[in-house]
């Protein structure tokens, strides 16, 4: 895996990116500024990019409830994710999605979604449209720890081994399914040890760790375009934030020390430090790029609250396709 | 002229095979639709003539098939995917009425879900409490989905034909009963529009609505009471959602009088929909309370001798007619 | 399974009628269409048929009033007892619907019932509270009928469309099953005098019911009735002194006018003189009771009394210039050397010039040519004055048409013609429909003044009073004047009393010029 310096540079800024628009995010929410519910994706970035670094822009993923951080891998447009965050006609969705239905289609981005584990057969879908077209297209199914005690997260990996369908399973196990502990609700310690029950290779790297995601997507994806079937990463990460919102620290469920040893190892820090010391960027370069995305997510602030939000008319328009209504 | 007759499942297997002989992004999923041709042989000899490729046998996993379903309508293709019992529905709720519907609301309109899911229901078979029911009603309730439950062989391929060409999720039930039902349907690819209601026999005395299976009964319940000299003009909706309620209100406006009739339970029924839109839609034009025949608020038995009394037939059916009809202290 | 027997509804304007009498025993077996009573509605006394086999029950008694659908007899089967099948009475005349359904209802609907499911049926309701379905009560607005007057045939009494449509159908008796073939014209006048159309015989020769022998089974009727009439035992709970007086009423309103009108509403306004019946003081002769005719007349003329502001003012008329101008036309026709060529002419009666008159005072107070109405006071634009003449058993008021647009020659010919066929049973029910003001005379009974009531819907009334001599002054001397006393009641919600005395005023004054009359 020779990554170019481009795409060093390209990694760091989609997680830059992503960092700035949660936190953002989080605090135009903890300000009142933002509707609904906002599931952070700060301190999982390496996750993401790692893994939308690895394919290309017609490859397919499904993805959670905290799914920004997915879309902007992707390749997702701010003002847009923004937009719809504040329930915006202009936002991804026109309004009527918001975090848990942020999607872009053209991006091969099948959508977040707010029921756990149901994503998941829904990549398998797009990997059977793949096989059945014969295109080299393959789908990344991107769910949590916890999604992988759900009958639908077993049927879907089941049936894309079964079809020998070109599907990646990126579990992102960041250790806690909202507020429980997963090792208190699932004896096995590594998700990946499910694998071989359904029959395809699995492989455990540090999420925290860009370049490691992105080397075992890379294989992974050379597996899946070359018709050998699934491949399940998972890649052992943490977030940040509380399960829903941006408090980190004083949390009943998880120890403090736990989250402060975690966010030493900020997979964007680490990351830097890896530029710099190779000599692929120095400080300035990389404080250059926090200061254009802040103005670039400074702006997308600025739109979606200039925005309008979606008219009444609209409330009806889109529960049918090639209907009035 | 003589009129060809065949099944009612072969006109389903026989749309099926048109529909995916004209598009090339048509293919069937389910469990034993395979070689096997579906347990009720809905999809016989589709494998054989389309190949593997299209016609693919899943695992027992109702959800891991709707979704695979919804993410390869998503991304362009129009599956038919099967569920072989309506109970199993239930199984996949979630990606049916919670995915599928919703998609293309909630992703601002911009998805696309050309998805059939085909299935069958209604009881008559002692197949018990969960292979025999009819949860139409479940999926009327959910915005974003279409649900159709045809009666005849001829409205089995026209409908079947529309439902794979529709661009939403469309849920096409089968009645187990009605499966060897024959009646003439054309050799030729044609399809019958969607939310549009067949007054399946026109009358004067009283409008009685129903559907699938249940339709047939109608009719026979018609008959029954023609002898009486009542003449009762028969609604088949087909569709159920989008409900044609214009074709009964103007029905009604005719008869004064309306009996809905279905095979599922009463109690939250779809014929409290029909009831209820009547009631807002023809107030003024009814004579009797919309009179309503259905089963009753029980799992559906098993012993042939509970089950046949659980299921509406056409002599209950005439006597819910009867009622909507009386006059009591009408003398001559 | 017993058979109920209701009291027939044989007319749109029937609510009531009597039994006269039982024409076959209790307890003997009848067939079907059997003549098995006699009833006497508020226009004619009618046989009614068996509407089956099997054995008859008399459960209504001789001389007492039903309402149409009430319970008057049954007819069973031959096992049954009638203590078992009826052990309730018969409802009484003024019960509102039965409230609540009977179980037997509550069974058949109940079809499936499971827990916590009520068995469908119907909710006991107010007792003043008329059922009817929404249909029946969209029908009953369209066509003007009055609910409360219907009998419902659904569920716990609660009346249906059809049974509006009954109403209209028995009314038609056009095209229902088992009626029979009949003359559009006989249709109508059976349906004028409220007739049921399957009694009256078909005459020799024709394929169907003509209009002569509607006509003709009227006059029947009318003759048989005293004799047939049983003597009818005194009650004290029916009937009432007042009812029994021998005041005339006024003229009472036509038949004819029913149509337009709705049909009145049975319950407390149905029976105004039972309801205002005091305590008798003395046991009375004979009590006639307030059905039929009598019925119809005290109905309608209380009506008009309790719903209009009426009120009556007097004027005298000088007649001279009546007097000579018809000397003149006596003259005319009595001449010898008139060609014979020339058709004989009618001399206008009195009364003819006071119509004539009061036709053309109507076109020049278009105010008292007028009709009250939910919207408002509605101004007619045509005149047409009705005329009260007694006939056979009763009053009709045949319609002038256009009358201010006819010579007075014209309008003699018209009013004998109407009068005429008015008694012999051949007028034609349009020419009863459509006044818009009406006159009545009983200046032949010595009458000078009366205080006429208004048929409704007009607004006004003339009465037209004797010829007399007057004594007056003339240049200081004490002569003769032709006079008679013109007595207008008119609305006062209409009309102040200014312009109805300017309207009398006008009357009077072409009445002293009769040439303006041609």
């Amino acid at each position: 895996m020779d990554l170019t310096r481009d795409q060093q540079l390209a990694m760091h800024r989609s997680m830059v990116r992503i960092r700035l628009f949660e936190e953002t995010a989080g605090k135009l929410m903890e300000t009142g500024r933002m509707p609904g519910f906002l599931h952070l994706y700060v301190g999982q970035e390496a996750v993401a990019v790692g893994v939308c670094e690895a394919l290309r822009v017609d490859d397919y993923i499904s993805s959670t409830h905290r799914g920004h951080g997915h879309l902007l891998a992707k390749g997702g447009d701010v003002a847009k994710m923004m937009a719809e965050l504040m329930g915006k006609a202009t936002g991804y969705c026109g309004g009527k999605g918001g975090s848990m239905h942020i999607n872009d289609l053209s991006l091969g981005m099948l959508g977040a979604n707010g029921v756990v584990g149901a994503g998941v057969p829904i990549a398998v879908g797009a990997g059977f449209r793949n096989m059945y077209l014969g295109t080299d297209q393959v789908s990344v199914a991107f769910f949590g720890d916890a999604a992988t005690n759900i009958g639908a997260f077993h049927e879907a990996a089941n049936m894309a081994c079964a079809l020998q369908l070109p599907v990646i399973f990126v579990c992102e196990h960041n250790m806690y399914g909202e507020y429980t502990p997963t090792k208190k609700v699932m004896v096995i310690a590594d998700v990946v040890d499910r694998a071989p029950g359904y029959g395809m290779p699995g492989v455990i790297v540090d999420g925290m760790d860009v370049l490691a995601v992105h080397g075992a997507t890379v294989e992974a994806v050379a597996r899946a375009r070359g018709g050998e079937g699934p491949t399940l990463i998972e890649a052992k990460t943490y977030r940040f934030y509380n399960h829903h919102g941006i408090q980190n620290l004083g949390l009943k469920y998880r120890p403090d020390d736990e989250v402060i040893a975690w966010k030493a190892r900020d997979p964007i820090t680490s990351f830097e430090q890896w530029l710099i010391e190779g000599g692929v960027a120095n400080r300035e370069d990389l404080d250059a790029v926090w200061a254009e995305l802040r103005a670039t997510i400074g702006a997308a602030v600025e739109f979606a609250e200039q925005s309008p939000f979606p008219d009444e008319s609209q409330l009806l328009a889109g529960v049918y396709t090639g209907s009035g209504e | 002229m003589s009129e060809r007759t065949i099944t009612y499942v072969a006109a389903f297997t026989e749309a099926v095979k048109l529909e995916m002989a004209a598009d090339p992004n048509v293919f069937v999923v389910g469990e034993d639709v395979g070689a096997h041709g579906g347990v009720f042989h809905t999809f016989d000899g589709i494998q054989a003539q389309f190949g593997d490729r299209r016609a693919v046998d899943t695992p027992i996993s109702e959800q891991a098939i709707i979704g695979l379903g919804i993410g390869a309508a998503m991304t362009g293709l129009r599956p038919i995917v099967d569920l072989m019992f309506m109970d199993f529905t239930l199984v996949a709720a979630d990606q049916i009425a919670n995915q599928a519907a919703k998609l293309k609301y909630m992703f601002g309109g911009s998805a696309r879900l050309p998805l059939t899911i085909t299935t069958t229901g209604g009881a008559g078979l002692s197949a018990a409490a969960q292979h025999s029911q009819s949860l139409e009603a479940l999926f009327c309730h959910v915005p974003g989905i279409k649900v159709v439950y045809p009666s005849n062989a001829y409205d089995v391929k026209g409908l079947m034909a529309a439902a794979v060409r529709d661009d939403n999720p469309t849920l096409f039930v089968l009645h187990k009963k009605m499966l060897g039902a024959r009646g003439a349907v054309p050799e030729e690819r044609y399809a019958l529009p969607l939310g549009v209601a067949n007054v399946a026999r026109e009358g004067e005395d009283v409008t009685v609505v129903s559907w699938g299976k249940t339709a047939n009964d109608c009719l026979a319940a018609a008959d029954l009471l023609a002898a009486d000299g009542t003449s009762c003009e028969v609604i088949d909706l087909r569709t159920l959602s989008p409900l044609d309620i214009d074709t009964v209100l103007t029905s009604v406006r005719g008869t004064n009088r309306v009996v809905v009739a279905h095979e599922a339970v009463r109690f939250g029924g779809f014929g409290a929909e029909v009831a209820a839109q009547v009631q807002e839609l023809a107030f003024d034009y009814l004579d009797a309370p919309v009179g309503r025949v259905a089963a009753p608020h029980s799992p559906i038995p098993f012993t042939p001798a509970l089950e046949s009394r659980y299921v509406p037939d056409a002599e209950r059916i005439a006597g819910g007619i009867r009622d909507a009809l009386a006059r009591p202290l009408l003398t001559a | 399974m017993a058979t109920e027997i209701p009291m027939p509804k044989l007319g749109l304007t029937m609510e009531e009628a009597t039994i006269v009498e039982w024409l076959v025993a209790d307890g003997e077996l009848v067939d079907e269409e059997t003549p098995i009573m006699v009833i006497e509605t508020d226009k004619t006394e009618t046989e009614v048929g068996s509407p089956g086999v099997g054995r008859l029950h008399h459960i209504g008694e001789v001389g007492e009033v039903y309402a149409c659908g009430d319970r008057i007899g049954l007819l069973l089967a031959e096992d049954d007892d009638p203590s078992t099948t009826t052990p309730q009475p018969p409802p009484a005349p003024d019960t509102a619907m039965p409230a609540v359904s009977g179980p037997a209802t509550a069974e058949s609907t109940a079809v499936i019932t499971s827990p916590g499911v009520a068995a469908p049926g119907i909710a006991p309701v107010a007792e003043d509270r008329v059922l009817a379905s929404p249909n029946a009560r969209r029908l009953a607005a369209q066509r003007g009928v009055a609910l409360a007057g219907v009998r419902g045939t659904g569920p716990g009494g609660r009346i249906l469309s059809e049974d509006i449509e009954d109403i209209q159908d028995i009314e038609d008796a056009a095209s229902g099953a088992g009626a029979p073939p009949a003359a559009d014209e006989a249709r109508e006048l059976a349906e004028l005098l409220g007739i049921d159309l399957t009694a009256v015989p078909v005459s020799d020769g024709e394929p169907r019911v003509t209009r002569d022998a509607v006509a003709a089974h009227v006059r029947r009727l009318l003759q048989q009735a005293p004799a047939a009439r049983p003597p009818m035992a005194a009650s004290p709970t029916a009937g009432s002194p007042g009812a029994s007086s021998p005041v005339l009423p006024p003229p009472p309103p036509p038949v004819a006018a029913a149509p337009a009108a709705p049909v009145a509403p049975v319950g407390a306004e149905s029976r105004p003189a039972q309801l205002a019946a005091a305590p008798l003081l003395q046991e009375p002769v004979r009590t006639i009771r307030l059905t039929g005719m009598r019925g119809t007349i005290a109905k309608r003329m209380h009506a008009s009394l309790r719903e209009m502001a009426q009120l009556t003012l007097t004027m005298d008329a000088d007649m001279a210039g009546v007097l000579a101008d018809r000397a003149a036309r006596q003259r005319r026709q009595d001449a010898p050397d008139a060609p014979d060529t020339v058709p004989s002419v009618t001399v206008p009666s009195i009364t003819d010039y006071v119509l004539a008159a009061t036709a053309r005072a109507l076109v020049r107070h278009p105010g008292m040519n007028a009709q009250v109405t939910a919207e408002g006071i509605a101004v007619l634009p045509e005149v047409h004055v009705g005329l009260a003449v007694a006939v056979d058993g009763g009053l009709l008021v045949p319609v002038v048409r256009d009358a201010a647009q006819r010579t007075l020659a014209d309008l003699a010919v018209e009013t004998t013609r109407l009068a005429d066929s008015a008694r012999r049973g051949t007028i034609a029910p349009a020419e009863l429909e459509g006044a818009t003001f009406s006159v009545s005379a009983l200046g032949m009974y010595g009458v000078d003044t009366f205080t006429p009531v208004i048929n409704p819907p007009n607004a006004g009334v003339l009465g037209i009073g004797r010829l007399r001599d007057d004594p007056v002054l003339a240049g200081g001397s004490i002569t003769t004047a032709k006079r008679l006393t013109l007595s207008l009641t008119w609305d006062h919600r209409v009309l102040d009393g200014a312009p109805a005395a300017e309207f009398c005023r006008t009357i009077v004054e072409l009445l002293a010029a009769p040439t303006q009359l041609d």
